[in-house]
């Protein structure tokens, strides 16, 4: 849980840390500087985590440092086990991105060609770029846009083909930014249905900053919240981290609407049940307070 | 604005002609290039221009974009005409020659995104010209999207008023000015991103097989076939001249067999 607290946190199977980042510094040329401090961020195989914070809290800053965009003035960043701003390419293959931009990250004339792009990159042969690309638009469902054009694509099939583009590798590690951004209702369900899947069916270990608080119990089973400026303050389970009403209204976080239901319940009656962050849970629970038990 | 048109026209086309690959297109451009080339008979210069226009509109190509794009060419060429020809029939050859070369080009880029024109010629260029080439196309349309943005937030804080073209001029070069700005980030996102996904000095694209091989087919006969006769009729033009009338007939009737086609689809 917190740095005051117990470590909760699922440890992978080999016990190894897939990331580790410690109190690293960022200043950009107009001066403003992020200092990610406070607690380790550490992410173990196979987890989902969840990054939180208001605007300029340091969450792009952070996810920056572990794809090697940024290089640290200060503190460590572990990615595999190297510094990923040094090392790279070594550990580029087991890495997928999906940027907060994808309009921008989409670089290829047609879906196809960019979902092809790293593997042709990585010098694949043509059968295995065809087979993977296949494999990759058929697991997303969007075989149907192969041959379009990016520019001509709704927000949410922009999105998946970006994430197709990161999937094509079987990467070990997925880092989303703002993965579920300026996406109508639908397309957000089916993406948080993508993310979900890939990590329970592929063991991806998924990193994804957000402000779709909503997403969060859903989408990840741990979460790191971050201060303006770019201090750690919190970690936890989703749960243990909406229950910290009053951090996260200092960092301007709106707890998702049922955890905000049940506080307010708890405020008012003395026997109210235990939180729930999802539909299916809230509704056993208040059924099960109802009748009384 | 016109390149969104084309590239919506080459992207979501679904006529035959879009369906032919584009290696196959540019083949019969080529061809349609040299017969135009070699061809001095206005009838027959016609029959070509009218070959084309045949084939644009069975292509279901939007009329008035064509006829825009044609514009240009036409009238560079009327101004020429008028000023280096000796006779009215030399201008309407020279006129001709310019519209039918620019139609065969305005065919291929309606029905072709420009990535897969580009895609043969870019194996042979040197890797950073090709990559800048394929790299041109999406940030094109990324800067587009980004003016026509900063215009519209220019014209609704009225910044753009016809009564007041200082005033809208300055607006529109702030608008520029901030997209030179983007652009410089865009060029280092982009890089940045290509560096993530793995590049390595060289972008490529597949380009599409046929979707259909028989007008694969018929089109490149068909171009030939335009250029046989041109050779023919530029070598044998004493005794065939006379004939020349016939020329018209049938790119006509294939016209008339396309609109027909047309209009019952519409």
């Amino acid at each position: 849980m917190s740095g005051s607290g117990e470590d909760t946190r699922p440890k992978s199977a080999d016990g190894g840390d897939l990331i580790r980042v410690s109190c690293v510094r960022h200043s950009y040329e107009d001066g403003t500087t992020v200092h990610l401090c406070g607690l380790d961020f550490v992410v173990n195989r196979g987890q989902r985590v969840a990054v939180l914070g208001p605007n300029g809290s340091g969450k792009t800053t952070l996810l920056y440092h572990l794809l090697g965009l940024l290089r640290s003035r200060e503190g460590e960043v572990r990615v595999f086990g190297v510094d990923p701003a040094q090392k790279w390419r070594a550990i580029r293959e087991r890495i997928g991105v999906v940027l907060q931009n994808v309009d921008e990250q989409l670089l290829a004339p047609t879906v196809a060609d960019d979902v092809a792009f790293s593997p042709r990159q990585y010098g694949l042969p043509e059968s295995e770029v065809g087979r993977r690309v296949d494999a990759t638009l058929a697991a997303l469902g969007i075989e149907h846009l192969r041959h379009r054009a990016p520019h001509n694509l709704s927000g949410g099939e922009k999105r998946k083909a970006a994430l197709a583009g990161a999937l094509v590798m079987e990467p070990e590690l997925l880092v989303l930014d703002e993965p579920f951004e300026g996406l109508d209702p639908a397309s957000r369900s089916a993406m948080i249905s993508l993310v979900r899947r890939l990590s329970e069916e592929r063991g991806v270990t998924v990193v994804m900053s957000t402000h779709d608080i909503d997403s969060v119990p859903e989408t990840a089973d741990y979460a790191y919240v971050l201060a303006p400026g770019g201090a750690i303050v919190f970690s936890g389970t989703p749960e243990e981290v909406f229950a910290e009403a009053d951090l996260l209204a200092q960092g301007n976080i709106k707890p998702p609407i049922l955890a905000e239901l049940f506080t307010a319940l708890g405020r008012v009656s003395h026997d109210a049940p235990e939180p729930a962050l999802s539909i299916s849970d809230a509704v056993e629970a208040l059924v099960r307070w109802r009748r009384g038990g | 604005m016109n390149i969104g048109r084309i590239d919506a026209s080459a992207t979501l086309g679904r006529s035959w002609l879009h369906r032919v690959s584009p290696v196959s297109k540019l083949l019969a451009l080529t061809l349609v290039l040299a017969a135009t080339i070699v061809t001095w008979n206005v009838l027959l210069l016609g029959s070509l221009a009218l070959t084309l226009v045949a084939a644009a509109v069975s292509a279901r190509l939007a009329g008035g974009l064509v006829a825009t794009l044609i514009g240009y060419p036409a009238a560079f060429a009327t101004i020429f005409a008028v000023s280096a020809a000796t006779t009215p029939l030399g201008g309407v050859t020279i006129v001709l020659k310019a519209v039918t070369a620019a139609l065969g080009a305005i065919l291929l880029v309606l029905t072709t995104p420009y990535p897969f024109i580009f895609a043969p010629v870019q194996r042979v260029l040197p890797p950073l010209v090709g990559d800048a080439l394929l790299m041109t196309y999406r940030s094109l349309f990324l800067l587009l999207e980004k003016f026509g943005n900063l215009l519209t937030a220019a014209r609704l804080r009225a910044g753009l008023r016809g009564r007041h073209p200082v005033r809208s001029a300055r607006a529109a070069t702030h608008a520029l000015g901030g997209l030179l700005i983007y652009s410089f980030d865009l060029a280092q996102r982009s890089y940045d991103i290509m560096r993530i996904r793995g590049y390595e000095g060289r972008l490529r694209v597949t380009v599409p097989r046929s979707a259909s091989p028989r007008a694969d087919g018929a089109l490149i006969a068909t171009a030939a076939g335009l250029l046989a006769l041109s050779v023919t009729w530029r070598i044998e033009w004493q005794a065939l001249n006379p004939y020349s009338w016939v020329l018209p007939f049938v790119p006509a009737a294939a016209l008339v067999v396309a609109l027909g086609s047309r209009w019952r689809k519409a």
